[in-house]
């Protein structure tokens, strides 16, 4: 929640801000979108995923994320460190988690929401692999090693809350392609910032992703 | 002719059909299970009548309102206020009597019980929320920048009875008003004016700390008469922010009282220029008129000067404007002021551009640059641009059109520099709102119902016209290719759906029109059909109010061309184009005799390998074997020996065909047929690329008509003389295909973006380091090069010194001597490079980590 001291830091970063008008927002409807890919690389065990998002966004959400440090300070895209700043801020906001099978979407928002240090044996982990601007566009390229899960015992969950706390009416969509089969899309935004990963046959997807030699809890 | 299966190949992609619902047709077909996507709209589209005809024109009968304006109106600086009162004169055009009219109170969007403010969907504030945010969010549950409403009367002053509705307002007129009479009422207004950068919306002022100053751009600020139309009767709709407005079109007089030292910029054109302007403003605007690039009339450093004013006197501006369906005003003591007279096919227009010293340098490089160049390419593109006036100016509106004006807001950084997309988000910006004079401030369509009609058209003449700024212009809508990641998503609605309902508002109004529209232009109609169907819609509908069906049907009335189908597809559906090759099979006519298929089956029979358990019953004994005269004529009996019969038959078949069926009979033509699934749903052309083994190609281009019987598979016929190598669907990327890995024959798997970014990031690590390799590279070899010249010689001198002294020594030394040198030369090369190789592979990976 908004207190004092957060009023305080983000006032001097308003000014900044405010001189500022974002790609997104010319035009007389402004909108505020990231599309995206994510495709299971069996070879590497890993999800491929290219986000695109209006670069000004990102910045701001960052800016926001850097102000508990320095206030003052905005991030831009230029920025030597932006990468392991926007991995940083990335990874807590997109990455896949496992639960057991039985638990639905009402008992994962509550862990979700009360979940302040969850088992990084839950989660994935993020790689950043790199950017690339295109028409006034970012592009994010990231690599997801996705948490080992039994398909009888596990199910999985895409946390994709990327700005949705930072810009309003931030609508996210993905196209997921676990197999060469089984393409689908999902959509977040705000009070939806979750989705259940599905796979008509999960086996592609959980049997690769299982890495040698390892266990499933 | 016969013809028989030759080598077979078939090629299995996605088995998997996503069936379409059997939707958009009255009686669903459960038999073949298949939407007919041919279907003629004249189920969905309204019955035409006197008003409007079947050929997507006007009718004989056709009609609409006319509303003239005369407005007082003070800008307060001191408290942000507007303060106005308005003279209507009502023109009732319609075959109506009307006993009341509705007005639009569209500032009513900022109170905080309107239904926009309530309705609002809220981001989370569980993350971190800037103060500039918090307040915003504040702000907007009590900032009140309702219209107050303080008097409404008639001609004779008498006070009419009115009814708010959220942002409308119902006036009871008391007498009712017959068709073809006019009558004039009063309005009485003022407003708190909402400040633009913490309270979004289409108008509003900013403010500059700095120096204590504002920009005001208003929009929307006067109560304007709603439409009333011949499709929706009166278009009260609520304001609830996406769905701008539709208005009437009338002429105004308004009067604006502002700050003296104020510039003022307006629809229309400056009735008291001596009142309000320095005599050197009036000198610099004629000057400007026949410029040949931009002049100002009120320099940075003018500007500059007048921000420390703040006059407490005011002036009154006053500006005349006809035909116009909306009237906006900016104001400021910060403008610089830039002007350029432009002559459009005879008609002189004055473009002009307003923006703050913050805007600089940025808007007197482009802003009026893009101003002209959007009248010159949209004035080809639909009819001459009819106005006197175009303005842009920045402020805190990031971009929004009304008649004549329009606010955009890309500025550079306080120092001045800018980034690429900030230059090119300025331009197209400036391009697309001026753009929107012909939509929809002139081909006045409802945008509070389809934003796709003005913000779709003018978004695909956006493109256009970028086009024709500079190559490589980063167009970010209009390219299909651009569009994928879009119609990938299953979270989508029709084109055809109310503005204020839109999902993924950009996509789905701006981007998804303007490409279907350049598809419609590039690979269905073709350019000519295209641009003379769509000139021809703008012609019909200028100054006049059209509706979708009457765009869809002009563009079928004046190309000639069915394009319902196209219309249901990309306008009524969310489908998405997914054609994918499904398999190839090749034929080939059969020239041999009898005898001749018989070694061939023979031969083919011979090279079959027997099946396991054929080969393991070999050695076991058989009873027809044992008791011989279990054997019969079948036994013996070969049917694959040919019968004199068949010989004969052949003779006779070969010696009764022409000369040109023994032609057809020799020929060595290969048949193949190709099979194509349609796996998004939407029916396009079927695009192909094939390429033979000779290297040479040939393009096919199938209309989607194609798909009318079928619209889930459709096979065709290829003939050919030289075997085909590979085939590839929509080579030129042009119909948004959104798999491409089914594209190929033989199959090929395209690289995602994510791919493509690691091998050229592998590609291009670091090009500098590439470069001085291989200048190094360059300098080694040159220098083995002069070391082998230098042995050569030594080699030669040797040898004459040798031949000098009578061969008294034998040679195989010296050559040996040569022959060792040599591999050890290369040999230390190899290695040196082995290991530059491996220190760089070693650096790559380091790279490679250091990203992580």
């Amino acid at each position: 929640m908004c207190n004092v001291r957060l009023v305080r830091n983000f006032l001097r970063l308003s000014v900044v801000g405010i001189c500022l008008l974002f790609a997104s927002t010319l035009y007389a409807h402004p909108f505020h979108l990231c599309v995206g890919q994510m495709k299971w690389n069996s070879e590497s065990n890993r999800w491929e995923v290219s986000l695109r998002l209006h670069p000004q966004d990102l910045e701001k959400a960052l800016s926001a994320e850097r102000s508990k440090d320095k206030p003052n300070e905005r991030v831009s895209v230029d920025d030597d460190g932006f990468s392991d700043l926007a991995t940083k801020y990335l990874d807590s906001r997109f990455f896949v988690r496992k639960t057991p099978l039985a638990m639905n979407a009402e008992e994962f928002k509550a862990i979700l929401r009360s979940e302040t240090k969850p088992d990084p044996e839950l989660l994935s982990s993020i790689k950043w692999v790199g950017m690339e601007q295109e028409r006034g566009w970012l592009w994010i390229h990231l690599e997801l090693k996705q948490p080992s899960v039994q398909a009888e015992q596990h199910k999985l969950w895409l946390v994709h809350r990327i700005l949705l706390d930072t810009v309003e009416l931030q609508e996210n969509t993905i196209a997921i392609d676990p197999t060469r089969t089984e393409k689908y899309s999902q959509q977040f935004r705000s009070g939806q910032e979750f989705q259940e990963m599905k796979s008509k046959s999960k086996q592609p997807i959980v049997k690769s992703s299982i890495p040698q030699g390892s266990e499933s809890p | 002719m016969r013809f028989c299966i030759g080598v077979g190949f078939t090629l299995g992609l996605f088995l998997c059909l996503l069936l379409s619902p059997v939707l958009a047709q009255p009686f669903p077909n459960k038999k073949f299970g298949q939407e007919d996507k041919f279907r003629q709209l004249e189920e969905i589209l309204p019955t035409p009548n006197g008003y409007r005809s079947a050929a997507g024109e006007p009718g004989p009968d056709y009609w609409q309102q006319k509303i003239d304006y005369n407005i007082d109106v003070t800008l307060n600086d001191q408290d942000q206020s507007i303060h106005g009162s308005e003279s209507i004169r009502y023109h009732n055009l319609s075959p109506h009597t009307l006993r009341y009219v509705w007005v639009q109170l569209d500032a009513n969007i900022f109170s905080p019980e309107s239904d926009a403010s309530k309705t609002r969907a809220s981001r989370g504030i569980a993350g971190r929320m800037s103060t500039f945010e918090f307040e915003a969010m504040v702000l907007r549950r009590t900032f009140d920048g309702g219209c107050k409403i303080e008097s409404v009367t008639n001609h004779k002053d008498v006070k009419l009875a009115t009814t708010v509705v959220d942002t409308m307002m119902r006036i009871d007129l008391g007498d009712p008003l017959p068709p073809g009479q006019e009558m004039t009422f009063k309005i009485k207004w003022n407003y708190k004016i909402n400040n633009a950068r913490l309270l979004d919306g289409r108008t509003g002022f900013e403010f500059f700390e700095k120096d204590g100053n504002y920009i005001y751009e208003m929009a929307q600020w006067f109560p304007r008469l709603a439409a009333f139309t011949d499709v929706t009767g009166w278009q009260h709709k609520q304001y609830l922010g996406q769905g701008e407005f539709t208005l009437e079109f009338g002429d105004y007089i308004v009067r604006i009282t502002a700050p003296s030292d104020h510039l003022v910029g307006a629809t229309g054109v400056l009735q008291n220029p001596n009142e309000v302007l320095t005599t050197a403003q009036q000198e610099r605007l004629v000057v400007a008129k026949k410029a040949e690039k931009p002049v100002f009339v009120v320099t940075p450093e003018e500007a500059k000067e007048n921000e420390k004013s703040k006059s407490e006197k005011t002036k009154t501006w006053v500006f005349h404007a006809e035909n116009v369906r909306d009237f906006a005003f900016a104001s400021s003591r910060k403008f610089i002021w830039d002007a350029q007279g432009h002559n459009v096919n005879g008609n002189s227009v004055m473009a002009m551009s307003y923006y703050p010293n913050e805007a600089e340098p940025l808007w007197s490089k482009y802003s009026t640059h893009a101003i002209i160049h959007t009248l010159n390419v949209y004035s080809r593109y639909t009819f001459d641009y009819p106005y006197p006036i175009a303005i842009s100016v920045n402020g805190p509106i990031g971009g929004m059109e009304y008649p004549m004006i329009c606010f955009n807001g890309p500025r550079p950084k306080e120092d001045g520099t800018y980034s690429s997309n900030t230059k090119y988000g300025l331009i197209s910006v400036v391009i697309h709102e001026v753009g929107h004079n012909y939509f929809p401030m002139i081909v006045n369509s409802d945008e509070r119902q389809w934003s796709w009609m003005d913000e779709g058209l003018n978004t695909f003449l956006q493109y256009l016209a970028e086009r024709e700024w500079e190559d490589e212009y980063p167009s970010q809508r209009g390219d299909p290719e651009f569009i994928v990641p879009y119609m990938q998503s299953s979270y989508q609605v029709p084109i055809m759906t109310n503005s204020e309902s839109i999902m993924q508002f950009g996509p789905n109004a701006y981007t998804k029109p303007a490409t279907a529209l350049n598809v419609l232009r590039e690979t269905i109609l073709g350019r000519e059909l295209f641009d003379f169907s769509f000139r021809e819609y703008a012609r019909r509908w200028k100054f006049k109010r059209p509706m979708p069906a009457d765009f869809f049907r002009t563009m079928e009335d004046a190309s000639g061309v069915d394009l319902d189908w196209f219309w249901r597809g990309w306008f009524y559906t969310t489908d998405h184009c997914d054609i994918a090759i499904d398999k190839i099979e090749q034929f080939q006519v059969d020239p041999n005799s009898p005898d001749e298929n018989a070694e061939i089956a023979k031969a083919k029979k011979a090279e079959r390998k027997l099946s396991l358990s054929k080969q393991r019953d070999k050695p076991l004994e058989k009873r027809a074997d044992q008791f011989p005269e279990l054997k019969d004529f079948y036994n013996d009996h070969d049917p694959t020996k040919v019968t004199d019969e068949q010989r004969k038959a052949f003779e006779k078949f070969k010696s009764e065909l022409s000369e040109k069926d023994k032609a057809m009979l020799e020929s060595t033509h290969l048949y193949y047929r190709v099979s194509f699934k349609n796996l998004g749903g939407l029916v396009m052309p079927i695009i192909f690329m094939v390429t033979f083994e000779d290297g040479s190609t040939r393009e096919v281009r199938i209309p989607a008509e194609a798909w009318r019987v079928d619209s889930t598979k459709f096979d065709t016929l290829i003939i050919a003389e030289k075997p085909l190598k590979t085939l590839e669907l929509d080579p030129y990327r042009e119909t948004a295909d959104i798999d491409r890995n089914n594209n190929h024959f033989p199959p090929v798997i395209e690289s995602t973006k994510f791919q493509l970014f690691k091998m050229r990031r592998n590609a291009d690590d670091n090009p500098m380091q590439a470069a001085k390799t291989a200048e190094a590279k360059a300098a080694e070899a040159k220098a083995a090069e002069a070391k082998k010249a230098d042995a050569k010689k030594a080699d030669a001198k040797k040898t004459n010194e040798l031949k000098a002294s009578d061969k008294k020594e034998p040679t195989a030394p010296a050559v040996l001597e040569n022959a060792d040198t040599k591999p050890k030369v290369e040999a230390k090369s190899t290695e040196e490079s082995k290991k530059k190789k491996k220190d760089k592979t070693k650096k790559k990976a380091k790279d490679g980590d250091g990203n992580v």
